[in-house]
């Protein structure tokens, strides 16, 4: 008995040799930094770290009371239940905040206080995100996520080792319950839900290739794509990486009802690219970006796109034949992403130097366009150094979720931020996490975030069996 | 009689261990070694909710542990050998308390281990499915004790699925080994773990795993291997060898049983020739040579292997960084010709392929595709976390000064056992801003200013670098020793002009072989005397030249050229078309 009391003491030492849960002192100070930040009245717990810190004390103050709560080894997690109570009884009310922690090292105490406003304007439940290494080219290990903003639940909606390790893609929501995602390889196919009613589409046609980036209309009929055809080159300066450019794109309308495709010659040939398509959102019009063509990647830095507006027919599904161009890109610009506000004020646009890509553009940027008055606020309060892209609305158009890699110019991560009815911004911040440490921890980028309220019908085993078991539906091309 | 049953099986079996332990240390220590820089044991929220969020929790926790440890060519030996010790004790409990009243063949039992001492050399087989084939062989035993309870078949069946969540796959063999035990009394535990085998896919899709996943997870299929459903036949053999066990010990004829023995170690020679990658083996020591930055070593044991690519590719990097690239250019290892200088990282492509090229990458100043390289290689690996690519992106995060994301790195490293002392070093140079000689000459090497070339073009970049640089002679060196290794005269003797005519060669001796070159062309006395002033061709080079013309014009005997020519790069154009065209 004594010795086995003794080898099992050893294999504990030895486990604990081997286990470390020493940090260094790399990230000091508040992290994630959620000071004086704009938060909606159901966001998670915002759980911060305080580096190098023991015990924690976080008072907060507001005209609702005072909360206080504790941290342990630097962690401060808000008891769920607790922290919901204490946003919904200080809605539309700014907190005060202080947190107060000793110094692990030398014992010496110190405190941070900021602020907490907290907006009366719930975000989505829901937001998806695809999680992926940041090399591009080859994916072994892509999971696509639908977390819950108000927890920390997550679901996995794609993963794709059980599906034959094929690119994933685009999960996308028009915020009314109706969805697509792209699964590529030899047996994908687009899945789109529709209300709950799920099918798998083949969008290719003899005519028109493969869809892409894409929207759907608000009453989910209609999809309107990019098909082109991405490469990639690598920057030979150090800190570029790569370039992902169209070599062609055109634009497409997919009809869910009839299953059919059509295109407008005003956004086919190959005088023009066009890519980033969006619906505004009473659907009559398509806002999409537009290039001159120029030989890629030689002269990829002469491909600006500009912010172009087409009308769309609702009733008939056809495009109109005449491209306007709102707001040109000019010498050393060039907008992607576009998404339209739901409730029809804003166009949302990333601005880089050049190109279609810029994820890998350091100065990339949100520009926000009223569309009554057509001016362009350049988000001074949302920007910051290092890509910030892929933005998505809530259904209430009040606030924004995007992928940054501001943090470390490599690692995409989600941020929020809000948008208030005149424009005003709200300082952005990281999406809550249980532990804040798993986004020093992950090697993965947080990569096409989309916020909507309903939660998609089907997850990742119900994607495997789409890809693997279930006939795609063909769509035909209506000319 | 019985006695001497034992004594010999024992004998047999410790003659087989000791096989493998051989085997192992001398043929896959370094491809145990490997493991440990393709994986990474950390403790924190977010990894316990990765394990937490596949089954073989306990395995997979326990495997990367352990897998720490295979720091050096005989740590993992040990260890390896350790497991497969206890798998072996294991079984013979189980034997014994199945069948308390027959003799162990140790010989048949101990096959399921000679099977698993097979797969443990694979590279990338992790170290968490050895310990899970000995977890499960140990639970049997355990579970073998409540035999006779009437609410076996229920524990029995119960304990499946759960075995699942905790060791993976290998709950196969305990409910393999379950049945074995409870075969008289068979309906009821067979119904029982069947429902348990049914319970395990469906956990299995709840994991979403396919069902070849789920049985033989914690092995990711597409990683390992040639044939994943070799692993399946595992806990069959398990079973097998027992029935067989039982069965042979009822033979009193002692040649019978003698016979086990040579086919048992036929088997184990069989086994272990085919794993004894030897190639493989030393693909992966020079690398991890390397990885350990013993260049001397690498020089060494590359001029020692003259086909292997891997071996050629090292042959020149050793020589490039001593500044001798062209100067051994043609010493012995020119059959692949340009390709034995850089390595490929299509997607086909194993992951040192990626791994190993960032060393020569980095050295020639090529940030951009080396970031690439060290991103694929992690990407291609079965857990996408490497210790030796988190070393490397942190190390090209200070070439490049990109702090921000090397922390990232060294923060992650800095919570590893191996890596914190070299991770807190690293962090306190770049707090301190001494940032150490070597990455600053790597970051000398870099480009500034932008081009685009596409993924692998590697001539692109060197010609970019070259561009840039005048004085990045490694990256010049590899840009014209590619040229020269294709053969292709007029595009080195542009590059020459561009890169090498009154800037290095103001400064450095110019190599022989590039002399040699830049007379290839000549084709009357007057360029020849037009070549040797433009490109300041010596004396010596020069005569040799007019001597090799000289015999060339007695005799059209290629033999006699060759001769002459011996040691030269005119013999590389002779000697590659003349004496090994399809040479690959």
């Amino acid at each position: 008995m004594k010795n086995r009391f003794i080898i099992i003491l050893a294999f504990a030492t030895s486990l604990l040799a081997g286990c470390s849960d020493r940090k260094t002192d790399a990230f000091n100070g508040l992290f994630p930094d959620y000071s004086d930040v704009t938060i909606p009245c159901n966001i998670a717990p915002l759980n911060f770290r305080v580096g190098n810190a023991g015990g924690i004390t976080v008072t907060v103050r507001g005209k609702g009371g005072e909360y206080s709560f504790k941290g342990r080894k630097g962690l401060v997690k808000f008891p769920l239940k607790k922290w919901h109570r204490m946003l919904e009884a200080e809605k539309g009310n700014v907190l005060s905040v202080n947190v107060e922690w000793k110094d692990r090292t030398d014992r010496s105490a110190c405190s941070e206080s900021f602020s907490w406003t907290v907006v009366a304007d719930p975000i989505d439940k829901y937001l998806s995100y695809r999680l992926i290494e940041p090399a591009y080219e080859v994916w072994k290990g892509i999971q696509i996520e639908q977390r819950d903003m108000e927890s920390f639940k997550s679901v996995l909606l794609g993963d794709n080792r059980n599906a034959d390790y094929c690119c994933m893609n685009c999960h996308t929501s028009n915020r009314n319950g109706t969805t697509f995602m792209h699964l590529r390889g030899a047996k994908g196919g687009t899945i789109l839900n529709r209300n709950g009613k799920l099918t798998k589409l083949n969008t290719r046609t003899d005519m028109t290739g493969n869809t892409v980036y894409g929207d759907i209309s608000a009453d989910g009929r209609y999809g309107v794509f990019t098909t082109a055809d991405i490469t990639f080159a690598i920057h030979s300066q150090v800190d570029m990486r790569m370039e992902v450019y169209d070599k062609r794109s055109d634009l497409v309308v997919v009809d869910f009802d009839d299953l059919t495709v059509t295109e407008s010659p005003a956004t086919t040939g190959d005088e023009f690219q066009e890519t980033f398509p969006c619906f505004s959102a009473d659907g009559k019009t398509i806002f999409f970006c537009r290039a001159e063509h120029h030989n890629q990647p030689d002269s990829i830095a002469q491909m600006h796109y500009d912010i172009a507006v087409l009308a769309f027919d609702p009733e008939t599904g056809t495009m109109g034949d005449r491209v306007i161009t709102i707001v040109a890109a000019g010498e050393n610009l060039s907008f992607s992403h576009l998404k339209a506000s739901p409730d029809g004020h804003w166009l949302m646009a990333t601005a880089a130097e050049y190109g279609t890509f810029p994820v890998w553009h350091k100065e990339s940027e949100l520009w926000l366009i009223d569309l009554t008055t057509r001016k362009i606020d350049v988000l001074p309060g949302i920007n910051a150094y290092g890509a910030d892209t892929y933005h998505s609305w809530s259904a209430n158009s009040r606030w924004i979720v995007f992928a940054s890699k501001r943090d470390d110019l490599v690692y995409g991560r989600p941020y929020i931020a809000y948008i208030g009815p005149d424009g005003k911004t709200g300082k952005p911040f990281l999406l809550p996490q249980e532990d804040p440490d798993k986004y020093n921890m992950m090697l993965k980028s947080f990569n096409l975030p989309e916020l909507y309220p309903i939660s998609e019908v089907y997850n990742a085993r119900t994607a495997a069996a789409f890809y693997n078991d279930v006939e795609t539906e063909q769509v035909q091309y209506k000319p | 009689m019985m006695r001497k049953y034992r004594f010999l099986d024992a004998v047999c079996a410790v003659l087989v261990l000791v096989t493998i332990f051989g085997v192992l240390f001398h043929q896959a220590s370094y491809r145990l070694e490997f493991k440990e820089q393709i994986s990474i044991f950390l403790w924190g929220a977010d990894r316990i909710s990765w394990y937490l969020s596949n089954p073989g929790v306990i395995v997979s926790v326990l495997g990367d542990w352990l897998t720490q440890f295979y720091i050096n060519s005989w740590t993992g030996v040990l260890l390896s050998m350790l497991l497969l010790l206890l798998t072996t004790a294991g079984l013979y409990r189980f034997y014994r308390i199945a069948n308390p009243k027959h003799h162990v063949v140790m010989m048949l039992l101990i096959l399921p281990v000679l099977l698993e001492g097979y797969f443990i050399p694979f590279p990338n087989y992790p170290v968490s499915a050895t310990v899970g084939l000995t977890l499960s062989v140990w639970t049997a035993c355990a579970l073998a004790h409540l035999k006779d309870s009437r609410f076996a078949p229920w524990i029995y069946g119960l304990s499946v699925p759960v075995m699942f969540v905790i060791a993976g796959g290998h709950a196969l063999t305990l409910a393999f080994m379950l049945g074995y035990l409870k075969r008289r009394d068979a309906v009821q535990t067979l119904m029982c773990l069947l429902a348990g085998l049914i319970a395990m896919g469906l956990i299995g899709r709840l994991y979403n795993l396919t069902l070849l996943q789920t049985l033989i997870w914690p092995v990711y299929p597409k990683h390992i291997i040639p044939d994943v459903k070799w692993l399946l036949f595992e806990p069959a053999l398990v079973v097998i060898v027992m029935v067989l066990s039982t069965l042979s010990s009822r033979i009193r004829n002692i040649r019978v049983r003698m016979l086990i023995i040579p086919f048992v170690l036929f088997l184990s020679d069989t086994l272990f020739l085919t794993t004894a990658d030897k190639e493989l083996e030393n693909v992966i020591k020079i690398g991890t040579l390397a990885y350990r930055n013993d260049w001397q070593e690498v020089k060494r044991m590359a001029s020692r292997e003259t086909t292997n690519r891997y071996c050629i590719y090292y042959w020149h990097l050793c020589n490039a960084r001593e500044g001798r690239l062209p100067d051994e250019l043609l010493h012995g290892r020119w059959g692949l010709s340009s390709r034995g200088l850089f390595l490929s990282t299509g997607k086909g492509d194993p992951c040192f392929s990626m791994m190993y090229f960032t060393d020569a990458l980095l050295e020639i100043g090529d940030v951009s595709q080396a970031t690439d390289c060290a991103f694929l290689a992690q990407t291609v690996m079965p857990g996408h976390y490497s210790t030796r690519m988190l070393r490397r992106l942190a190390e090209i995060g200070v070439v490049t000064g990109d702090y921000a994301v090397a922390y990232k790195y060294l923060n992650i490293l800095s919570r590893t056992r191996n890596h914190r002392e070299w991770a807190d070093d690293m962090i306190k140079c770049i707090e301190a801003d001494s940032i150490p000689d070597q990455y600053l000459i790597w970051r000398s090497r870099t480009s500034q200013t932008d081009h685009f070339f596409a993924q692998g073009d590697i001539r692109s970049s060197l010609s970019i670098l070259a561009q840039e640089s005048p004085y990045n002679k490694v990256a010049i060196d590899y840009l014209l020793c590619s040229y020269l290794l294709d053969k292709n005269i007029n595009s080195f003797i542009e590059s020459y002009e561009r890169f090498y005519l009154g800037k290095l060669d103001q400064i450095v001796k110019v190599p022989d072989i590039y002399q040699e070159a830049l007379l290839i062309n000549v084709n009357s006395n007057e360029s020849f005397r037009e070549t040797v002033e433009k490109y300041h061709i010596s004396q010596e080079i020069a005569s040799k030249f007019i001597r090799l013309m000289e015999v060339r014009s007695r005799s059209e005997n290629p033999h006699v050229l060759t001769e002459e020519a011996a040691g030269t790069y005119w013999n590389y154009i002779m000697a590659v078309s003349l004496t090994n065209p399809n040479m690959k």
